[in-house]
């Protein structure tokens, strides 16, 4: 039920996706969000950590190899562990996202604000062309945040520093969920860059381990 | 150095403290030896006692003053972020986000309006309960009925509070909460930065850079139109002369979300509260002094670089082209028109930059009067003279 409601946000998400950015088509209408889209040509997998700059997009195709998963469109992630945490990102699965529209630079990141409540999940509209930008205001010091989103979007987080390759979510592996830690020795603003190629919508949340 | 001698005093108090001790207080009517950076004005305030400013230090510091204690002012207003919080928009202590950037507390006692909005606002004490009590929203949500009670059951207290108010019968009052904490932020002086002895006559204290950067700055650029006077928020006429003792408040064009002007709705500026519409976007000039630590920017912190910030003036105006609220601020309706857009080369926004980043005093932050005098949560951290605070 879960992947079925998410599914259905993304199919509508594709219908009016005139660009190319996603190759998450739905067209079997069936797919869930293990499928990445990243069999773009985009060369970026989304599993390079989150953490670098790969300076993928340049549609090589070149996946990197960052983790091994290869680039074949389908689940490539290594299993991450089914905790209270990633069942959190996986009942998020089930709530209304909330929509953000993400700046189109560094420059614009602070216009599209989250503070993680645990509570909400995004559906982060990505621009046109290009990265899309957004800025999360973690709240505590010595924070581990666990950052939920569609399997194949690469974030690149500007700060902290990553606890954890970028798995799948092992409580909720049909989703398609991807599943990251990364701690924040302080608090603060912290930038995040989406990378060029993700689908037109992506959904997107995090949820602080205690 | 030599200025921060009195406040130097200030800290023996403290210091001498063991961990959880904290039982050497100062007594009497020991006023804080305020020896002030030479070319700053008289200070607007009574000089505080030494007891009362070492109890606004502990009191400035303590997250037990909010309601869930996991705030304290120092840690919205710490020095290494020029007196700020480092959040785009502040998050109180229950985790909701505000509609504003978190000013700098620096050189406070002569700030004048303390608010990005309400130019009514300028008393420290009036003040302090926004963030101490407010509701809509929350930042430190403390409950004026219940603190002192608190504060009075933490055997650190009652000696502080009884050594700067001796002729209190009922010292651990809230009146005395608010007091002892003005005194303390009155003291968070900085007026030893480069440009600070460049006005003192030290030619050679602002590299080439800054140098040519201030040269835009009071020059071509006639940043002190606005920014002007020492503490660079003060308008200014043609000839640099400070034309007012309080700062204006002026729509720099930041937004124009609808075509004709509007902000964000969750933060219009004057307008809220004027309903004016010629006061839309409209906000209190900062002080630039310590800028360059006190990032993000703007008064919802949606400047990410003091770069961007020299973009958008030079343009005549912010374009967001993507995010929430996309317009050309260069297009209000509501903009000043002293926002009128300049040429600029890149060497030059270097340069101007660079004179921004000189108006940071290296030792604000390292004066041991505006540390925490409380103990860390991590442990090791070798400083011996720290107060504990028992969980």
């Amino acid at each position: 039920m879960r992947s079925c409601l998410l599914l259905s946000a993304l199919l509508l998400v594709a219908c009016g996706d005139e660009t190319d950015k996603s190759t998450d088509d739905g067209s079997d209408g069936t797919t869930d969000l293990s499928d990445d889209g990243g069999d773009d040509g985009s060369g970026d997998d989304g599993g390079d950590e989150g953490s670098g700059d790969d300076g993928g997009d340049d549609g090589s195709g070149d996946d990197g190899g960052d983790d091994g998963s290869g680039d074949d469109g389908g689940s490539g992630l290594e299993m991450g562990e089914s905790d209270s945490y990633a069942a959190m990102g996986c009942d998020l699965l089930d709530s209304e996202p909330e929509r953000l529209v993400l700046g189109i630079s560094r420059s614009e990141a602070n216009t599209a604000v989250i503070v993680p409540d645990d509570e909400t999940a995004f559906l982060l509209e990505m621009p046109e062309t290009g990265d899309g930008w957004f800025t999360v205001e973690v709240p505590d010091w010595m924070t581990v945040v666990r950052l939920f989103t569609q399997e194949g979007v690469e974030l690149e987080i500007y700060g902290g520093e990553g606890f954890s390759e970028v798995l799948l979510n092992g409580a909720c592996p049909d989703a398609g969920i991807s599943d990251q830690r990364w701690a924040f020795h302080e608090w603060g603003a912290y930038n995040i860059r989406v990378a060029e190629g993700a689908p037109a919508e992506v959904w997107f949340t995090l949820v602080k381990e205690e | 150095m030599r200025a921060w001698l009195g406040l130097g005093l200030v800290v023996s108090s403290l210091t001498a403290c063991g961990p959880g001790a904290a039982t050497k207080v100062t007594g009497g009517d020991v006023l804080v030896e305020l020896d002030l950076p030479p070319h700053f004005p008289d200070f607007p305030y009574p000089v505080p006692t030494q007891a009362k400013a070492d109890l606004g230090r502990l009191l400035f510091q303590d997250f037990r003053l909010a309601g869930n204690g996991t705030r304290s002012c120092g840690i919205c207003h710490e020095g290494k972020k020029g007196y700020t919080d480092g959040f785009v928009k502040a998050v109180g202590s229950e985790g909701g986000a505000h509609t504003r950037n978190t000013l700098s507390l620096l050189n406070l006692a002569w700030r004048g309006p303390l608010t990005w909005v309400k130019p009514e606002l300028t008393d420290l004490y009036d003040q302090m309960e926004v963030p101490l009590f407010g509701e809509h929203p929350v930042e430190m949500g403390a409950d004026p009925d219940e603190l002192p009670a608190r504060l009075a059951a933490i055997p650190l207290y009652p000696p502080y509070f009884r050594a700067a108010y001796p002729d209190d019968p009922a010292p651990i009052s809230m009146a005395n909460i608010q007091d002892a904490i003005v005194a303390y932020e009155t003291l968070i002086i900085a007026g030893d930065t480069p440009y600070d002895r460049f006005l003192q006559g030290e030619a050679e204290a602002l590299t080439s850079d800054e140098a040519a950067g201030m040269e835009l700055f009071f020059g071509r650029l006639a940043c002190d139109a606005c920014h002007g006077g020492l503490f660079l928020n003060l308008p200014t006429d043609g000839a640099g002369e400070v034309v007012s003792d309080v700062p204006e408040y002026v729509n720099i064009g930041m937004y124009n979300v609808d075509g004709a002007g509007g902000l964000p709705p969750e933060e219009t500026g004057l307008h809220a509260f004027t309903g004016v519409a010629s006061d839309m976007g409209r906000f209190r000039v900062p002080s630039l002094r310590g800028v360059a630590e006190s990032g993000p920017w703007g008064h919802d912190g949606s400047f990410n670089s003091l770069e961007d910030i020299v973009d958008a003036y030079a343009r005549g105006g912010r374009e967001l082209v993507g995010g929430p609220w996309p317009g050309d601020g260069a297009t209000s309706p509501h903009k000043d028109p002293r926002i009128a857009g300049f040429a600029l080369t890149e060497a030059e926004k270097g340069w101007l930059v660079a004179f921004l980043e000189a108006l940071t005093d290296p030792e604000a932050n390292a004066r041991p009067f505006l540390q925490t005098p409380f103990c860390p949560d991590e442990p090791d951290t070798g400083d011996v003279g720290c107060i504990v605070v028992e969980p």
